[in-house]
């Protein structure tokens, strides 16, 4: 759905985006995390053909970016940052608009569709200057969505929300990945990003990883089992270091913290060793590194 | 182009004009003034002075200035010729709605899109550039220039009515007639398209406006130097008028035009 090549965004001498390669498959939810000034609106912008790349190509909806700007447009849906609402006119009358705009076919129907689909039906005909950020980001997204996109640009969704706003609009971004779109997210939300994205992209300009988030949290923390004894016996140690797959075994105080190749496959074996040795577990868990974790150690890494 | 697009550009834009009422405020007040003014120095000075009035100098002066010019002036009264000099005096005036009128919307439109952050929306539909710029230019080009037109032809039933036939046919002769139909759509789109450069460099309406009011000078000074005697509107006047204005308008909209384009709003508008 979006292949991009060495994709490249100067302003002058600042480069605003590096050599963007990445490819979002279709029905994926691809998050785009990265800090303030970390190109992420202008990677939106490129890929919704609202300005040009330095260098780099890339295809979108299986169009040329540039030459194929006219199509793309009329394919992909873009919620803006900030709403960016008529305010004085109704939501009526901002969604009919755009419906008109990106030539829907029955634009009344369609209008009526997303206003029920997102309970603003009641209040179509208010202006939307008074309406909560709330109602005024459920139009927007109304409104990116007239169209019938294959492709969704979202970015930053939820930036500005109250935490149940937030919600709403989340909810409804988890119901439109049901629906098999396409969604490329950007979020400083790493929350959203984890329980929402099936691949996420670290960008700073340039990307700097791309993975699903389990397998990010794998690649730079490893897993670890937490097993939590009555009390601490040094012995122990030595028994889960002779369990085949375990790399390595400290101590937290009386909590056996031990790193394996695959926990899933390995874990039964160490219990087995541990219980056998006489050992009086009282819980095993796994030790998971958030996404935050993850985020800052990967932004941490590029600043050094 | 496609015309749905445009179309809803167009409605877009008058369904915003016409809430905003600062816009609509000063365009009614600026139509009834520069209606009315000029029927009321023209046939309510003689109605209050009288006879004292032919016995002006500068009237005196003027008077004879408009006979030079026009010998069948001669068969006129005092009176008369002082209305027709006061109508014609005026007549500049009526090319500052348009001007004012479509640099207004047009600012406010542009303004008001990049206050509200609703430009980056709009772009990413498949309008183009170039039916954006079109249809926002008709939307603030045609209710001015309607307007003028409007009001030009409420003044002139008005100066037949209240000045009789003679008067009216001096007063708003083929010069008025010519400089009204023909110059007014030009400075119409000399404000729209001033109004597209400004905008792109202000984000402040008001800030907007006031660099807009040099706009007016030369029209100004159209009318004070018909008061001086240095000129009277005449129709090669008016089409030597309309020949620099179109050329002007030319290199106007080419800025406006190169100003507008999806990378220069996004990235470079303030």
């Amino acid at each position: 759905m979006i292949h991009t090549e060495k994709l490249t965004k100067q302003f002058g001498n600042f480069t605003a985006v590096e050599e963007l390669t990445l490819d979002v498959a279709p029905g994926e939810l691809f998050a785009l995390l990265g800090p303030n000034g970390a190109g992420k609106t202008t990677t939106v912008r490129m890929l919704a053909c609202l300005i040009g790349p330095t260098s780099g190509k890339a295809t979108v909806v299986g169009r040329p970016l540039v030459e194929g700007c006219d199509e793309i447009r009329a394919r992909v849906g873009l919620l803006t940052e900030a709403p960016g609402l008529y305010e004085q006119l109704s939501a009526w009358q901002n969604l009919l608009i755009f419906a008109n705009l990106y030539g829907v076919e029955k634009p009344e129907a369609q209008v009526e569709k997303y206003l029920r689909l997102l309970e603003l039906w009641d209040r179509r005909n208010e202006p939307t200057g008074g309406f909560s950020k709330g109602m005024k980001q459920k139009v927007a997204i109304a409104r990116a969505l007239l169209h019938e996109p294959e492709l969704l640009f979202l970015d930053e969704p939820t930036s500005g929300l109250d935490p149940s706003a937030a919600k709403v609009v989340r909810d409804f971004l988890a119901e439109l990945k049901q629906s098999g779109r396409t969604i490329l997210l950007t979020t400083h939300n790493l929350d959203e990003a984890e329980r929402l994205a099936d691949r996420i992209g670290v960008l700073n300009r340039r990307l700097i990883a791309l993975d699903t988030p389990e397998q990010l949290r794998r690649r730079l923390f490893g897993r670890h089992t937490l097993v939590r004894l009555a009390a601490p016996e040094p012995a122990l140690a030595e028994i889960a270091c002779g369990v085949a797959g375990v790399q390595k075994v400290t101590w937290n105080a009386s909590t056996l913290v031990v790193s394996l190749n695959d926990p899933d496959v390995e874990n039964p074996a160490l219990i087995a060793a541990l219980v056998g040795a006489g050992a009086r577990i009282q819980a095993v868990t796994e030790e998971r590194a958030t996404l935050e974790q993850i985020y800052l150690q990967l932004i941490g890494e590029e600043g050094e | 182009m496609n015309q749905r697009r445009i179309k809803t550009i167009i409605g877009k834009e008058w369904a915003e004009t016409i809430r905003n009422k600062t816009i609509t405020g000063t365009f009614a007040m600026l139509l009834v003034v520069f209606t009315l003014m000029p029927l009321g120095f023209a046939f309510g000075m003689p109605l209050l002075i009288g006879d004292e009035i032919t016995k002006d100098p500068d009237v005196e002066m003027l008077n004879e200035l408009l006979v030079e010019m026009f010998p069948q002036f001669a068969a006129l009264s005092i009176i008369e010729q002082f209305q027709v000099f006061m109508l014609r005096q005026f007549l500049p005036m009526f090319l500052l709605v348009p001007i004012m009128g479509a640099m207004s919307i047009a600012t406010y439109s542009i303004i008001g899109e990049k206050t509200s952050r609703s430009l980056e929306a709009l772009l990413a539909t498949p309008i183009r550039t170039d039916e954006l710029l079109l249809a926002k230019s008709i939307a603030a080009a045609l209710p001015s220039v309607g307007a003028t037109w409007g009001a030009f032809l409420v003044f002139a039933l008005a100066s037949r009515l209240l000045g009789g036939a003679e008067v009216a046919r001096y007063a708003i002769d083929s010069a008025a007639w010519s400089m009204i139909l023909l110059i007014t759509p030009l400075v119409a789109f000399l404000g729209l398209g001033l109004g597209v450069i400004v905008s792109s460099r202000v984000n402040d309406a008001r800030s907007a406006q006031q660099l807009g009011g040099v706009l007016v000078l030369p029209i100004v000074g159209l009318m004070v130097g018909q008061t001086a005697g240095l000129f009277l509107l005449g129709v090669p006047l008016v089409i030597i008028g309309a020949v620099v204005l179109f050329l002007i308008d030319l290199a106007v909209m080419a800025i406006g035009v190169s100003l507008f384009n999806r990378e220069a709003i996004l990235t470079r508008w303030k």
